[in-house]
């Protein structure tokens, strides 16, 4: 077992009442299992923060970087979060007016 | 057709006169409105603007609504101006929000000319046909907010919407923007100076009209709809936190610019994030006219700035802060407010700024140079002081500043140019070249200069769709089809903050459409947006525009970014030539990229494929 570093921007940071928190897991995990972890954690859907009712990606509503690299969101299930990772979830991009 | 005025205003500053053209139907199909109408305009209005000094009379100043304006289409009240750019010599272009916009065409009008240059300086008043040209010498010298109360208060009338320059603008300073209600600007490109040239100092405007739609029904539905899913996930980051939510997500890629574009991460970053500005420092959340979001976060600064009040945007507070290396929320708010009531560009400003400041912490600028200005990263008073001399080209400093960076690091020299973040002359937004190469591709090839409006190429870096630390030939084609749809988005005008609310281009067709009663499909009206384009790069190539233009500054590929989420990060020449490669490829360019004859005839430009084509 070990830590992953779970940082939370935005609107994250209501929902979770904190900035960060540790998640522990074994040797690795996709990042979908890791917000499903961590929706046991707070006790609220963090998947539907990104992925909508269908699976569609939530792009323009949010955002995860594992390891400073922008997550696509078209291939969560994809991506494997290990012990000693720094996963950071916020509201996307707003720019462009 | 319905949703135009059908009419714009001509007004001959020299001579006093005004008169009245008609926008015909053809026009309107193919150029929209907004960068549509003004890219058509200034390329007739201007046949040789090599040979225009941006702030003479022979320049032109012109103004131009879209059809959605004043209508109750969802964020569709804007207006855009247009000018050859006396900041980067080619196609000036800038767009404010607000109320103007409905109310001039409530007024009747689509859009005003200036020409020529006013005797002494003037305003315009247009109170629905009533269009007067009014003495404005009292006003000379006053602050945007200070024109804009006395002008209502002259006209006795609080419904007058005051469009005006500042101190900048008259002393055409390069940076100058146009004010109108208080926060809302005319930006980039200098136009403020344009108008100062012109001894034009403000537009007032009242309009009591309707604006007719072709089927108000149809369009009470899709509105209804639209306003819903503004309501939605894809805009709650504009409605909670507005743009400075950026400050943390772009420190945690690397791409928050930090002392001038030297890092991209800002160790101060949570001082002067959205979320504490939110919490310490907004007092009021306002909204433009006809949207369901509501964006504009007024701050008022505290302690030894208190009473200072701006509207902060992502923009604004990267440059004026980690640019600078300032880390603290009063400083920027006191800052954007000399910017907005001076009447100078925040981005602009920001950005030469920064410059300066590695200037002189490299031994570059003296003290003797910067006025006695300790103008070390991080310094806020001096800051502070440095934007004040900029706005009113005081001392040496104001008056290098003024100039803009690229020309500023001309002026000085010794290598300084090297790290002058610009491109054509415009000076980069706060978007990290090196960790958004997507980004960086759209931002150089852009007909304004360094601009992050004109294509969006910044979201496939941010959303992990591709590498954003590499480039290749396929993101010609990102970048190619977002300036399509920014083209539409920009002449219909609507808020680029409701393009996520859009499903598909189909949905901008069948918007004007229900307004304008001119058929249009998704496939016309992306047609349109490519002949919008290509009519702009026509001017910019008769400026002397080409490939060796369309470069990001030499940092982006000699200077690896230093921070840890992107440490060693750099663009490679060779893939960025391949790049750009592939972006003509996709414009049907010639490698040098000029718009070829074949191209533009294909776009019904037989005249620009005449005077600017060259051949496949």
């Amino acid at each position: 077992m070990g830590e992953v570093q779970v940082e939370f921007i935005g609107r994250f940071r209501e929902l979770f009442k904190s900035k960060n928190t540790i998640i522990e897991v074994g040797s690795e995990i996709s990042l979908l299992s890791l917000l499903k972890k961590l929706s046991e954690k707070a006790g609220f859907d963090v998947v539907s923060h990104f992925l909508g009712s269908s699976g569609e990606p939530m792009e323009e509503y949010s955002l995860i970087i594992l390891n400073g690299k922008a997550v696509n969101l078209r291939r969560l299930s994809e991506y494997v979060v290990k012990p000693g990772d720094r996963v950071v979830l916020s509201p996307s991009v707003a720019g462009g007016g | 057709m319905k949703g135009y005025a059908g009419k714009y205003l001509t007004v001959d500053l020299t001579r006093g006169k005004t008169s009245i053209g008609r926008v015909e139907e053809s026009m309107a199909i193919n150029y929209i409105g907004g960068y549509g109408f003004g890219a058509r305009t200034l390329y007739d209005m201007l046949p040789n603007p090599a040979q225009i000094d941006p702030l003479s009379p022979e320049n032109v100043l012109i103004w131009w609504t879209g059809p959605l304006a004043g209508t109750i289409s969802t964020a569709g009240n804007k207006y855009s101006v247009f000018a050859k750019s006396p900041l980067t010599g080619i196609f000036g272009f800038g767009i404010s929000s607000g109320l103007f916009a409905s109310e001039l065409k409530s007024a009747g009008w689509d859009g005003i000319f200036f020409t020529g240059r006013s005797e002494k300086p003037s305003y315009l008043m247009i109170d629905d046909d009533n269009v007067e040209l009014r003495d404005a010498s009292h006003l000379w010298g006053r602050t945007t907010w200070e024109t804009e109360e006395m002008i209502k208060e002259e006209l006795g009338d609080e419904s007058f919407t005051v469009a005006s320059i500042g101190p900048a603008g008259e002393k055409m300073v390069r940076l100058a923007n146009i004010t109108n209600e208080r926060n809302r600007q005319v930006g980039r490109c200098g136009l403020g100076a344009v108008m100062g040239s012109k001894n034009l100092k403000a537009v007032a405007v009242r309009g009591t009209k309707d604006v007719e739609v072709f089927d108000i029904e149809g369009l009470v539905r899709f509105i209804a709809d639209l306003n819903e899913r503004c309501q939605g996930p894809a805009t709650e980051k504009y409605r909670i936190y507005g743009t400075p939510a950026n400050i943390l997500v772009h420190n945690k890629l690397g791409c928050l610019p930090s002392y001038n574009f030297q890092r991209g991460t800002f160790e101060y970053a949570e001082e002067v994030s959205g979320e504490m500005m939110l919490k310490t420092h907004v007092k009021k959340i306002i909204a433009c006219a006809g949207c369901p979001i509501a964006c504009d976060h007024v701050n008022q600064a505290r302690e030894a700035y208190e009473g200072a009040t701006s509207s902060v945007d992502y923009e604004s507070l990267a440059l004026l802060g980690p640019n600078c290396g300032i880390g603290n929320l009063d400083i920027i708010t006191k800052a954007v407010e000399i910017c907005d009531t001076l009447g100078v560009d925040t981005i602009s400003a920001g950005n030469v700024i920064g410059w300066a400041m590695e200037c002189y912490e490299k031994g570059i600028l003296s003290k003797d140079e910067t006025d006695g200005i300790d103008l070390r990263f991080g310094n806020g008073e001096a800051l502070l002081e440095a934007l004040k001399r900029l706005c009113l080209k005081e001392g040496k400093l104001g008056s290098l500043l003024a100039e803009g960076v690229r020309r500023a690091s001309q002026i000085v020299g010794r290598g300084s140019e090297k790290f002058a973040m610009h491109c054509k002359g415009l000076e980069w937004a706060a978007y990290e070249l090196r960790s958004l190469q997507t980004s960086t591709l759209g931002f150089a090839v852009s007909n304004r200069g360094a601009d992050y409006l004109r294509s969006g190429s910044y979201q496939v870096d941010v959303k992990g769709q591709v590498d954003r630390l590499r480039l290749d030939r396929s993101r010609g084609k990102i970048v190619y089809d977002g300036e399509n749809i920014y083209a539409i988005i920009d002449s219909l005008i609507i808020c680029k903050f409701t393009r996520g609310i859009f499903k598909s281009v189909d949905e901008f067709a069948k918007l004007y459409t229900l307004v304008t009663g001119l058929s249009m499909t998704g496939d016309q009206i992306i047609k349109a947006g490519e002949r919008i384009h290509n009519l702009a790069r026509c001017f910019n190539v008769k400026c002397g525009i080409s490939r060796k233009d369309d470069y990001p500054p030499p940092r982006a590929f000699e200077d690896p970014l230093p921070d840890d989420v992107v440490k060693g990060a750099v663009i490679k020449r060779e893939e960025y030539d391949e790049a750009l490669d592939g972006y003509y490829e996709c414009r049907g360019w010639s490698r040098d990229g000029i718009p070829t004859k074949r191209k533009l005839l294909e776009l019904g430009l037989n005249k620009e494929a005449e005077e600017v084509g060259v051949e496949a």
